[in-house]
């Protein structure tokens, strides 16, 4: 058995939802109490898989980014016009964590956003390409799969926590 | 209540008069954008029972980008119009009652839900079809709608054109989202262009309601009485309002042959409204439609990062904010197919 502190926040959490489902709810007689107990079962439940796959899914997209950047900067090294932004995603890549500092997870969703704004600039100069300019065509592609591992990715925070669990109000 | 400094027994005599009495008072339990409270009340003991709504934002604010303030003008402006909707009685913003501002309307007799609508059993065929016809021909009223004369304009931004209604109606959302965005979002910046193709000149410039159909109207005896939840309206392709549409044109085939669905629903509709709407229009607006969930789960999740926020808006903000984001993918043509049986559960309601 792997040695572990216990108990986690997730399971702190699990409690409070079953306690809540067995001991409060079957109580409750307005439809507005139920409804709104119903709410937040699933948000009792949301918060407990966020806790468990938020880190690593932040920590892995911004490998996925850093990963991918680099042939941004290649196809942005023929564009005239993207200088800032270049530089930008330049600083992303170089980057290193603050060996001093706890890497928490607003740390890492400030790093997230900044990162997914340069794909959002990225994006909107690769739509202004021309159609033979074979790179731009490959990045776009590259940053069109990124957007749709990223979904996956939430999704598989987000969706287990809702899906298949009743009625939401 | 939670809309009042003072007990809400107090401000129906405050309103009524001092014999007026309280009788009972709930929350509508599905409002995920605004706040409905049901109120019941006689003006004295003995008398018949009246019924009034009371509206307001959610203490952290609202949900969707429009004003409270623009709800209220649409319901007393629309008195005027043929559309059937609750009289509005009063806006109330008076610091010594109301914590903060709301306004009244009368509540009208009938129900949104009705019974063995979503049953798919035959014996329920001509139901569904009169109930779809019959929200037809009230969407046909609110379609021709003078919302010059009016005024309608005042409030909601009008398109020049019937050429421009498509990227009138695009612009509009991508500005209210930049009112309040707080994250960036690659899906939106690489779908909107997808989404702008194919743009379709509209049949004409109506206003148009927003969210409608079940859930929206509310019924008695088979006729819609009453139009509700004005707060997405706007002015353009009235194409707009079928995307919107909960629903209430249900896709019925027997033995092959097709009795209704969205082509029979536009047959009819053209009858009765004399508007000619292409459904390439409907499927145009039906992908857009993924742009305004992106506003309201982003807007929900915005209220709940401030504070104050409702129960309903965490909902909105997490499951139905993500929901958003893989529809827009979808009409973008990103990412898999989602399955309908998600929309379905999103819809239930607790018992």
């Amino acid at each position: 058995m792997t040695p572990i502190l216990t108990p986690t926040a997730t399971e702190v959490l699990r409690c409070v939802r079953e306690t809540m489902e067995s001991g409060i709810i079957p109580s409750l007689s307005g439809r507005t109490e139920r409804s709104n107990a119903a709410t937040i079962q699933h948000m009792l439940r949301f918060v407990e898989h966020r806790i468990d796959k938020e880190g690593q899914l932040l920590f892995d997209e911004i490998a996925y980014l850093r990963d991918l950047f680099p042939a941004a900067l290649d196809w942005l090294g023929s564009q005239s016009d993207a200088a800032g932004l270049k530089a930008a995603i330049g600083r992303a890549i170089d980057a290193t964590p603050d060996p001093t500092l706890y890497p928490s997870l607003a740390r890492l969703s400030e790093t997230v956003a900044a990162l997914r704004q340069h794909v959002c600039d990225l994006l909107l100069l690769l739509q202004a390409a021309p159609e033979n300019d074979g790179q731009a065509v490959d990045l776009h592609q590259r940053l069109r799969d990124y957007i749709v591992w990223q979904l996956e990715q939430e999704g598989g925070m987000v969706e287990p926590a809702f899906i298949g669990h009743g009625p939401r109000r | 209540m939670e809309l009042l400094k003072r007990p809400l027994a107090e401000y129906i005599r405050h309103l009524y008069g001092e014999e007026a009495v309280l009788e009972h008072d709930v929350r509508y339990p599905r409002g995920s954008s605004r706040l409905t409270w049901f109120v019941d009340y006689r003006e004295r003991p003995g008398a018949d029972l009246s019924s009034i709504v009371l509206r307001a934002d959610f203490e952290g604010g609202s949900t969707i980008h429009s004003s409270l303030e623009q709800e209220y003008f649409m319901y007393e402006r629309l008195g005027q119009s043929a559309v059937p909707v609750a009289p509005v009685l009063r806006w109330e913003a008076d610091e010594q009652w109301a914590e903060r501002p709301f306004y009244i309307r009368r509540q009208i007799k009938g129900d949104w839900e009705i019974p063995h609508f979503k049953d798919p059993d035959p014996q329920y065929d001509a139901m569904r079809i009169a109930v779809s016809k019959e929200h037809m021909r009230k969407l046909a009223l609110v379609h021709q709608v003078d919302w010059k004369a009016l005024g309608f304009d005042t409030r909601l931004s009008a398109p020049a054109s019937r050429e421009a209604c498509a990227g009138h109606f695009i612009d509009r959302l991508m500005a209210q989202l930049a009112d309040f965005q707080r994250e960036p979002m690659p899906v939106v910046v690489e779908c909107l262009s997808a989404l702008k193709k194919g743009a379709p000149v509209a049949p004409c410039i109506s206003l148009c309601k927003g969210t409608n159909g079940l859930g929206e109207e509310i019924f008695l005896d088979g006729e819609i009485v009453a139009m509700s939840d004005w707060e997405e309206a706007s002015i353009g392709d009235p194409a707009a309002d079928f995307a919107s549409l909960q629903d209430l044109i249900p896709e019925i085939e027997r033995n092959g042959a097709k009795l209704w669905g969205l082509e029979q629903a536009l047959t009819y509709y053209r009858e009765v409204s004399g508007i000619d709407l292409p459904i390439e229009n409907v499927h145009f607006y039906q992908r857009l439609r993924t742009l305004g969930a992106i506003l309201y789960g982003h807007k929900a999740a915005v209220v709940l990062h401030n504070g104050k926020a409702d129960i309903r808006q965490a909902w909105t903000g997490t499951e139905v904010f993500h929901l958003a984001k893989r529809m827009l993918a979808g009409a973008g043509g990103l990412g898999k197919p989602i399955d309908p049986a998600w929309f379905a559960q999103m819809n239930e309601t607790v018992a």
